[in-house]
């Protein structure tokens, strides 16, 4: 028995060694990193966030799990930012310890009242939300407590803070754009390690991880099922990488050779060059300081003019023009969990479409292309999604870490 | 026994595991093998001081692929705006063969030992980047490979080649094959501004401070002579020094270097606590903890590895600091409390005052108004100076210098050579946010005779300029000075 209990421990063991070889581990933020990117979100994005939205004092009431906390901490409280209009927005928590080295004072919650009359803010963010969102965390009996707090001259001067809070978090400091890169960089390592575990014939779907699709040319789709892929597929694995708050997921695509084949068919070329070349469209021509729909209708026309149509959803258009390659965008936003859904968006649909794009933010460049084949038959088309995480800087789009370079080939 | 019994196949199991680790990073390396330049330090050699030396064991990608890409992006994004910048409708680095890419700056950013390149601007969006002879890391960046070359690029088969194409004939010189039809190539593109990677005025050996090799222009004379040959009289006439060309090219940055020059804030940040840990007043010495200096509490600085550690005594260096309180102390003595805030504020000025738009030496002495602004005095030299016209006031004395990919870029100082200063800060230049500091203790400058007794400390941390200002990509060392009971 005992011997037997030997030989687990060092099966396992050696198992645990090679496993932790091979898999590279996703990136520890220290605390010394939270608090950098805590107080360089406070000098550097948080000034420009509430003077953006007008607002001169924000407060956000903590209880519990909230979208904001490792931007403001973790404690239940009460977290105040004053717009004096010097080049720092003052910090205060009331009724919760905070990060000493990132807040300037710290009181009861009985003091919020003469704190903030003391300062006589003409607009007050507080974080709720007229409309279903995440950001609408305080509760009803907060509220009451807080605008009894204010009096009638400063309850009366609350806003909701749902665009200020967007806003806050879509801004991106430096510490946080070298996690995102480190990130993108562990995902794309393990969309390559994914790809080379399939046997054609053999792996289906479903073996692979991450979201897994194929489509057919007709466009029918097996995502993540019990499918076998199969020569001729081109397969697209989009995957995630996390570090606490933090998330972003790409994607790699490869290609099944059929019998006969050595390389990727004129196709599959055809189609990759389509990739390429709305890259460079969509690199040229996104600029920080519009919003996500202005964007999109400025990439529309410039995708519409290099011959390409494009379509609002991810499916093809069998009404348009036969010859014509589509294209469908969804460019969300990527980095900070809780700002996947509530950023800008450069996409036909979501909250985010009307929000600014601010420099240095960090978002998917997530577009579809349906290429017809028409010497296959009518209405017969390849598809392929492509999902790299990039940034926009004042030269326009760059890629922090190596996007898709290639289609893989699978043998 | 028991224990022993279980303990030996532990043991079994641990050298098993650590060549099971062996073998899986021999795979990993195989993975990562290419025809040339397939290890980061093929091209990367002589420099590592100074270049990104960022590529910790944990490191998500492979080095290879994440250098190639800062390559293509910089090929991108940075090569049509110096050459557009500066005017040039070609610019020709000739790398000498044999000498491992020597001194020559830029292997790294074309990704070779030995080449001989041309980029021209024909217009549109993007430069023409040809490897017109030789071999480079990465095939896929340029526009073309040697398709122009009529002998194979790989040393000695260049002269295999030609003695095949040309029996019985004698190689005059193996540098000037290099070179055959690069005119009639450079004719068909009809440059009027050339610029070849030949220094006129700089001194880039001086510039590039690096701890194993200068680096130069990276061309020979030969090779020049050569290039002039070849280029023939009317294109030979417009070539022009690519000095400044050059350190455009090497000044500026694209988001994956931010990324690479914040992997600094996933090294282990927590040792420089462990370091001050453990100690124990009057037992653990400096070479303990991995050095020095220690002042203590009347003012004298102790270097040697073998002085013990006293209470009062004030260690460490830009690594972090800590201080270890004497009997009854609680906290730290008012002379550090002061010196400590006064560093906060020097810190704040530079984080408010450091931005896009001016040159290195722009900024330092727009940094230098600034801080005796504040109530500091500057200083030029990295020393203290007892005859300034207040000694209790703290002196400054700044040395930002470029960090990530060597020093041939602005720096805020007044140290390195003049076009160090004269070069602009750009968009997210990252360098040392390094700095010296003295302050005049009265007490123990009266306790010395007035011998000028002071604190002082000296800071590297990172720092990068974006268009909001200064930021900070990892963790400083030097947050706090931590407190030994």
């Amino acid at each position: 028995m005992f011997r037997k209990k030997v030989f687990l421990a060092v099966f396992c063991l050696s198992f645990v060694v090679v496993e932790g070889s091979a898999q590279l581990p996703e990136p520890t933020i220290s605390p010394a990193l939270s608090s950098l990117i805590r107080g360089q979100k406070f000098d550097v994005i948080l000034p420009q966030a509430m003077r953006d939205n007008d607002v001169d004092m924000w407060i956000q009431v903590m209880r519990g799990k909230n979208p904001l906390q490792f931007e403001l901490g973790y404690h239940d409280g009460v977290y105040i930012f004053s717009d004096s209009g010097s080049d720092r927005v003052e910090r205060a928590v009331f009724g919760a310890p905070g990060d000493r080295e990132v807040y300037d004072s710290f009181g009861a919650e009985s003091e919020i009242g003469q704190y903030v009359a003391e300062r006589n803010p003409d607009r007050i963010a507080l974080n709720y939300a007229a409309d279903d969102s995440p950001f609408n965390t305080i509760s009803a009996t907060d509220r009451a407590k807080i605008i009894e707090a204010l009096g009638s001259k400063y309850g009366g001067r609350v806003v909701s803070a749902r665009k200020l809070s967007a806003d806050f978090l879509a801004g991106r400091s430096m510490a946080e754009i070298a996690l995102y890169g480190r990130l993108l960089m562990t995902s794309t390592q393990a969309i390559e390690r994914e790809f080379a575990k399939i046997v054609p014939g053999e792996t289906a779907l479903n073996d692979i991880d991450g979201n897994v699709f194929v489509r057919d040319l007709a466009g029918n789709e097996e995502n993540n099922t019990d499918y076998v892929v199969q020569p001729g597929d081109l397969i697209g694995i989009l995957l995630d990488a996390n570090a606490r708050e933090f998330s972003e997921h790409n994607g790699g695509v490869g290609y099944v050779l059929k019998e006969g084949e050595t390389e990727l068919p004129p196709e599959i070329q055809r189609i990759w060059g389509h990739v390429l070349k709305t890259r460079d469209i969509f690199r040229r021509n996104i600029e920080a300081g519009r919003t996500g729909a202005e964007s999109l209708e400025i990439l529309v026309e410039k995708l519409q003019a290099a011959g390409y149509v494009y379509i609002d959803r991810d499916q093809f258009d069998s009404g348009a023009d036969p010859e014509k390659t589509q294209v469908h965008i969804d460019f969300h936003a990527m980095g900070r969990i809780a700002s996947q859904e509530e950023a800008p968006r450069i996409s036909p649909t979501g909250w985010g479409r009307d929000l600014e794009i601010p420099l240095y933010h960090t978002f998917a460049l997530e577009y579809m292309i349906h290429m017809p084949v028409p010497e296959w038959g009518e209405r017969k088309y390849l598809y392929l999604c492509v999902h790299d995480g990039v940034m926009v800087t004042e030269r326009g789009i760059e890629f922090p870490a190596r996007p898709i370079q290639e289609i893989q080939i699978i043998r | 026994m028991r224990n022993a019994q279980f303990c030996l196949p532990l043991l079994g199991a641990l050298f098993l595991s650590q060549d099971l680790n062996a073998q899986a990073q021999e795979q990993l390396e195989e993975q990562f093998l290419y025809d040339y330049g397939d290890r980061y330090e093929d091209v990367m050699a002589n420099i590592s001081d100074a270049n990104y030396g960022t590529f910790d064991a944990q490191y998500p990608d492979d080095p290879v692929k994440i250098l190639n890409h800062v390559r293509r992006e910089r090929f991108y994004l940075v090569l049509p705006e110096v050459m557009r910048d500066r005017n040039i409708d070609m610019w020709i680095h000739v790398i000498r063969p044999w000498a491992w890419g020597g001194t020559d700056p830029m292997r790294y950013e074309f990704g070779t030992k030995s080449a001989v390149l041309v980029f021209t601007d024909r217009g549109g969006d993007q430069i023409e980047k040809v490897v017109f002879q030789g071999e480079v890391q990465d095939p896929a960046a340029y526009d073309m490979v040697g398709e122009r070359y009529m002998y194979e690029s790989l040393q000695d088969y260049e002269l295999m080649n030609y003695s095949e194409a040309n029996r019985g004939a004698q190689v005059e010189s193996e540098l000037a094959l290099r070179f055959e039809g690069l005119g009639e190539f450079i004719a068909e593109r009809d440059p009027r501004r050339i610029a070849v990677n030949y220094v006129d005025t700089l001194s880039l050996a001086e510039g590039s401070e690096t701890f194993t090799m200068a680096l130069g222009d990276g061309i020979s004379y030969t090779d020049y002579v050569e290039l002039t040959k070849a280029l023939g009289e009317t294109y030979a006439a417009r070539m022009i020094s690519a000095e400044y060309l050059m350190l455009d090219y090497l000044s500026r940055r694209v988001a994956s270097e931010v990324v690479l020059n914040g992997a600094r804030g996933y090294e282990e940040i927590n040792d420089r606590r462990a370091r001050f840990d453990n100690i124990v007043p009057g037992v653990t010495t400096l070479g303990d903890i991995g050095g020095g200096p220690a002042t203590d509490k009347n003012g004298n600085q102790f270097r040697n590895s073998d002085y013990v550690i006293q209470r009062g005594d004030l260690i460490g260096d830009w690594r972090g600091m800590a201080y270890v309180l004497r009997r009854n102390e609680t906290g730290l003595p008012e002379h550090i409390e002061k010196f400590w805030a006064e560093d906060r504020r020097v810190r704040k000025i530079l984080a408010d005052n450091i931005k896009l738009g001016m040159t290195g030496g722009e900024m330092l002495d727009f940094l230098a108004g600034k801080l005796e602004e504040a109530g500091f005095i500057y200083t030029d030299y990295q020393e203290y100076n007892k005859y300034v016209s207040d000694p209790d006031k703290m002196q400054v004395h700044l040395d930002m210098h470029a960090e990530g990919k060597g020093v041939l870029a602005p720096r805020i100082s007044p140290m390195g050579p003049r076009w160090h200063w004269d070069m602009e800060l750009q968009l997210f230049h990252t360098f040392a946010v390094e700095y010296m500091i003295y302050q005049r203790v009265p007490q123990w400058d009266r306790a010395n005779n007035f011998t000028g007794r002071q604190l002082s400390a000296a800071f590297h941390d990172g720092g990068i300029i974006t268009g909001r200002g200064m930021e900070i990509p990892y963790p400083n060392q030097s947050n706090k000075i931590q407190i030994i009971q």
